[in-house]
């Protein structure tokens, strides 16, 4: 039996209910008709204005009374409709005729929408034109923040897209794409589940597909640091922008900016201008048609001086100079390797460790990722230590040592020294070691920079302290930039540090006075480039270029230049500009490269890295402390090439590495070898068996 | 005198003379409005899918053969059968509540499928023409003046029934026109001025307190629990200030005003609806078809629609004038206040000036169960045209 059935019985019985009510309130109505009406004819006779006009005409029957009353309320309801109805007409003029305009404009705005059509973003290539990060499309599924609340609609969009629902949940509650953006739920969905979510648009409420072009890198993490990565403007950078003068692009939120790097610096020149759309919607908010478009100019090409096969070998070399430092039982956890041309600036690889994957913050960076790169023991690979990365510049400062005492004339170039091991010059409860403790006994001043004899310059800062400007030291370092940013075209670069006395007594507050003061103990460390000495790989090697190039430090640049949309040919060149003259003697500066050319040449270790090159190099190593153990050092190789007029500069750096020409040297030799095309065969065994041959040396 | 001189006859019916006695002025209103409301379904029907303009059209020939079939019945013989007009009434009201025949359409449960044949109808619509045939045979019974108090209130009291029923389905809306065409029976019955004064203050503040009420369980129990839902005092409260929210209840209120304004003058013409083609208009076939033709024939169009409810109601009332039976004016006169209102509060509704409720435009709005209604509703008065002793 089907439910209308018992319907029609519930039906039924209602209706026996009703008509019970009806009787018991209607059972009379009958019966009192005719009484009623008959006492209410009475009190009508008795009532109001008609009691004459009744008596004068009897003849009325009550019924034709009141049918003369029910045509006056009839007509009333007469009047009463046409009043409303007159309302009705008022208003529709005043909204048609008196506020049609507004709402004419109204519904054109309600029917168009202005599409923004974003700009792709330039690329970025290497000198030769190489692509190291290029667009690409991808399919990106978005949802509305509300969607969170569905639970059922987050498993389902878990289910669809093979991401657990947590983390589903997660990024549609992030607010990394600003919060009043969508929200990314997955990029580069699959095309089944994006054509899944097209053609069930009801199961999917909120969730909508987004074309996205997307940041590619066809040389994986190559040169990440130099390139930087991109993501969602923040409202802070959208203010920042707005303000930047030679910005002249609009931002939206939800627009994708450079973040670091080059993305960072030449944002305005990436990003392209935006174009507009004008269309017509339905009320869904799909395109009927197209009423207008004006089109989006895309961003300009980069090219920068980076070259790809320096920029690999530069990378590789930090990879094999850590397996070296390993080796030797050291614990390195970084490093990095810098090559410019002193002549013109240009910087054709900048390699730092531990790098990242900038892939990885394509549509955001999943909470895994991050993770892994904010990791204690990831040792920050966001890191660009080239630029931010400080460490003590150790032997590597003691040309500029030497250049400031020949050029105060303390010292000549034929002075003789003593090196016992243990140097007691400003007294012996203030001795100070030689790196080797067994001394280099008698030893003149190229001597003391080819072995790197620290008596040498403890007794050059043993001169300055007595001399009448016993800050000579620091003034030279700072003459040659150190101290101060190199300007290379790279956000956040830090300054370092050259410490002087009036610098010591306001960072030491908290010590006593004693402590504070500047001690002769001090400037011996920095003779020696230790103590409270802080610099950035990246301003070593603008030391080097000056050194190497009589004294002319380049600006360091990353950008080559920017390249035509149409013509493909240069319309913005980076100049290159003389940074800083250092005026000194030609003859300081022959003696100290003469010296540095005996650093590799005149040691038969060393030599024998370099000596398959076509050319001669200069060279310097440094071993920084980077504590109070004597083993926790950072390794430093500076070299220059070729010997006689050098052109390429290559800085290298291992992080906690151990010994300068122990561990870094031979990172120099890969990135001229890739230079000059010269590989070196099977560097580590190479590197160990020179290593086991002489002994160590700094 | 009723013409009996038959010339030719169907079924016993003298098909001249019934046609000859038709009051032809409600014809021609009644012709115009259901041209002009087919022709604003089929404008719909060419972007909106669910106006089937076929289906429209059968609703009208279907009401037609009933309101000519109704017409020719002499009215005055359903006077003494209240009882039985109460307990349609009551049935019909809750046919849609019983399991098994219910039909939910837009979240109302007025529907009603009709069991093998499988036709929905909304019942409600069937129930106002019975509601009023109801009270009119009620209160005819005092032969124009409501002898007391206890008279005038089981009046009351029999309109309440339904009124009250109707709200369990719930339907705000098609309960106001009951309650509404209700009261104005009884008021053209004949009570005491005083009567209706107190009984009209004693309704505000019974809404008032009924409001208060809801507000309280809703603070302690929740919405599900409360007499009024949230939805229906978000609407009210809209109206009040429709720029409050454009996106939820207010937007309906601010497209449909977007829509008559932005018609102009001469209007956009048909097809070239930019708000109701779009779908910005919501209901633009049903609740909001006043916006739809006010958007595609401008002020012109819509003033003339407006003019032919004004003449539908003074052809009815003239018809009521004319009539020598208090049953056929009382009916008449119900007639006449449910036509006002619907129409004052559905066009209001679109120009902003009352508040959103389901009510249909007669003889306009999407829906064979509104037509069918409302072609019977003619008939009736048709009817009380026809069947009458006097000759004026």
């Amino acid at each position: 039996m089907s439910t209308w059935v018992w319907g029609v019985l519930i039906a039924l019985v209602v209706a026996l209910i009703s008509l019970a009510v009806f009787v018991k309130v209607f059972k009379k109505i009958n019966n009192r008709d005719q009484l009623g009406l008959k006492k209410n004819a009475v009190e009508y006779d008795l009532t109001g204005a008609t009691a004459s006009k009744i008596n004068h005409d009897m003849a009325y029957s009550i019924e034709e009374q009141s049918d003369t009353s029910i045509r006056t309320r009839l007509r009333w309801l007469g009047y009463g409709a046409a009043g409303l109805f007159s309302i009705l007409g008022l208003r529709l003029w005043g909204i048609q005729l008196l506020s049609g305009e507004q709402y004419t404009s109204q519904a054109e705005s309600n029917r168009t929408r202005e599409v923004s059509l974003k700009p792709a973003r330039g690329r970025i290539l290497d000198r030769n034109g190489i692509p190291l990060v290029e667009n690409r499309l991808s399919m990106a599924v978005v949802a509305d923040k509300s969607v969170v609340n569905n639970t059922r609609l987050v498993r389902r969009l878990s289910n669809l897209l093979g991401i657990p629902e947590i983390t589903v949940r997660h990024n549609i509650q992030s607010i990394r794409e600003g919060a009043q953006s969508a929200r990314t739920v997955m990029i580069d969905a699959s095309d089944a589940a994006v054509g899944y979510i097209l053609e069930h648009p009801s199961q999917f409420p909120g969730v909508s597909i987004e074309d996205r072009t997307v940041r590619m890198y066809p040389q994986g993490s190559l040169a990440c640091h130099v390139l930087g990565y991109t993501g969602s403007i923040s409202s802070e950078e959208m203010k920042a922008f707005a303000e930047d003068s030679n910005n002249l692009v609009t931002y939206q939120a939800g627009d994708i900016v450079g973040k670091s790097g080059i993305e960072y610096e030449y944002e305005g020149v990436l990003q392209g201008i935006r174009g507009t759309r004008t269309v017509y919607v339905d009320a869904s908010g799909d395109v009927t048609g197209v009423v207008s478009e004006v089109p989006a100019i895309p961003g300009s090409d980069i090219r920068l001086t980076i070259d790809i096969g320096i920029q690999r070998a530069a990378e590789d070399a930090i990879l094999t100079g850590m397996d070296v430092a390993r080796y030797f039982k050291y614990q390195p956890t970084g490093g990095t390797c810098i090559c410019m041309n002193c002549k013109t600036g240009e910087v054709l690889a900048l390699a730092s460790y531990p790098d990242y994957d900038p892939s990885s913050f394509v549509g955001g960076i999943s909470t895994e990722a991050w993770a892994q790169l904010i990791r204690a023991d990831a040792n920050t690979p966001l890191l660009n230590r080239v630029i931010d990365g400080l460490y003590p510049s150790a032997s590597t400062i003691k040309p500029l040592t030497t250049s400031a005492a020949l050029e105060s004339r303390l010292i000549t170039t034929d002075s003789m020294f003593y090196c016992p091991g243990l140097w007691e010059g400003f007294g012996e409860e203030y001795g100070m070691y030689c790196w080797n403790h067994d001394g280099h006994q008698d030893i003149d001043l190229h001597s003391g920079i080819v072995v790197s004899c620290d008596c040498v310059f403890y007794e050059i800062a043993k001169a300055f302290y007595s001399s009448k400007n016993p800050q000579g030291i620091q003034d030279m370092y700072r003459r040659w930039g150190l101290g101060s940013v190199t300007n290379i075209d790279l956000p956040g670069e830090y300054r370092g540090r050259i410490p002087d006395a009036e610098w010591k007594w306001n960072w030491y507050t908290w010590a006593r006075d004693y402590d504070r003061a500047w001690q002769p103990g001090d400037t011996a460390n920095i003779a020696i480039g230790q103590g409270d000495v802080l610099v950035t790989p990246l301003q070593m090697c603008y030391v080097y270029c000056g050194l190497a190039n009589n004294g002319i430090q380049m600006k360091p640049h990353l950008m080559l230049d920017v390249l035509s949309n149409e013509t493909r040919q240069p319309v913005i060149t980076n100049h290159r500009i003389v940074q800083n003259k250092v005026n000194i003697s030609r003859d300081i500066l022959n003696f100290v490269n003469r010296a540095l050319w005996g650093v590799i040449n005149e040691s038969s270790s060393l030599s024998e890295y370099f000596e398959d090159l076509p050319v001669e190099v200069l060279g310097k190593s440094g071993t920084g402390e980077a504590g109070d153990d004597p083993d926790n050092t950072h390794a430093w190789f500076i070299a220059a090439a070729p010997a006689d007029d050098p052109t390429y500069v290559v800085t290298s750096l291992v992080e906690h590495g151990g010994g300068g020409s122990q561990v870094a040297s031979h990172m120099c030799r890969q990135v001229l070898g890739a230079i000059y095309g010269v590989e070196m065969t099977d560097p580590i065994s190479k590197i160990l068996l020179a290593n086991q041959q002489a002994g160590r040396i700094d | 005198m009723s013409a009996t001189s038959a010339s030719s006859s169907i079924f016993g019916i003298d098909i001249k003379g019934f046609f000859s006695n038709l009051d032809r002025m409600l014809l021609i209103v009644v012709t115009c409005l259901v041209t002009f409301g087919l022709i604003a379904v089929y404008s719909a029907s060419l972007t909106i899918e669910e106006a089937s303009f076929s289906r429209q059209l059968l609703g009208v020939a279907l009401g037609g053969i009933l309101a000519v079939i109704l017409a020719s019945f002499d009215y005055r013989l359903l006077e003494p059968y209240a009882i039985a007009f109460f307990v349609i009434d009551c049935v019909l009201i809750l046919l849609p509540l019983v399991p098994g025949l219910s039909y939910s359409a837009n979240g109302i449960t007025g529907w009603v499928r009709v069991p093998l044949v499988g036709l929905t109808f909304q019942t409600s619509e069937l129930a106002k023409l019975v509601t009023i045939i109801l009270m009119s045979s009620l209160a005819a019974r005092y032969k124009g003046r409501i002898p007391s108090l206890g008279e005038y209130i089981k009046l009351c009291v029999m309109l309440s029934v339904p009124f009250l029923l109707i709200f369990l389905q719930p339907d705000l809306g098609t309960g106001l026109v009951f309650f509404v065409s209700g009261a104005a029976v009884i008021i053209l019955a004949g009570p005491k001025r005083s009567w209706v004064i107190v009984t009209i203050v004693l309704v505000v503040i019974l809404v008032a307190l009924i409001i208060g009420t809801d507000q309280f369980i809703d603070a302690r129990w929740g919405d599900s629990r409360s007499l009024i839902k949230d939805y229906q005092i978000n609407r009210l409260m809209v109206f009040l200030d429709p720029d409050s929210d454009t996106t939820g209840s207010g937007y309906n209120i601010k497209q449909a005003m977007i829509a008559v304004g932005s018609g102009g003058f001469l209007g956009k013409g048909i097809g070239n609806a930019s708000q109701a083609v779009g779908g910005f208009l919501p209901a633009a076939h049903t609740d909001f078809i006043f916006a739809l033709i006010s958007e595609e024939f401008g002020f012109v169009g819509a003033m003339l629609l407006i003019l032919l409810f004004t003449w539908l109601i003074f052809s009815a009332l003239r018809i009521a004038r004319h009539c020598d039976n208090l049953f056929g004016k009382l009916l008449v006169g119900g007639i006449v206040v449910m036509w006002t209102f619907q129409t004052f509060e559905n066009i209001g509704m679109c120009l902003s000036l009352m508040p959103i409720t389901g009510i249909p435009l007669p003889f306009i709005s999407f829906g064979s169960s509104s037509m069918i209604a409302q072609m019977l509703f003619v008939g009736l008065v048709q009817s009380v045209a026809v069947h009458r002793t006097k000759v004026t």
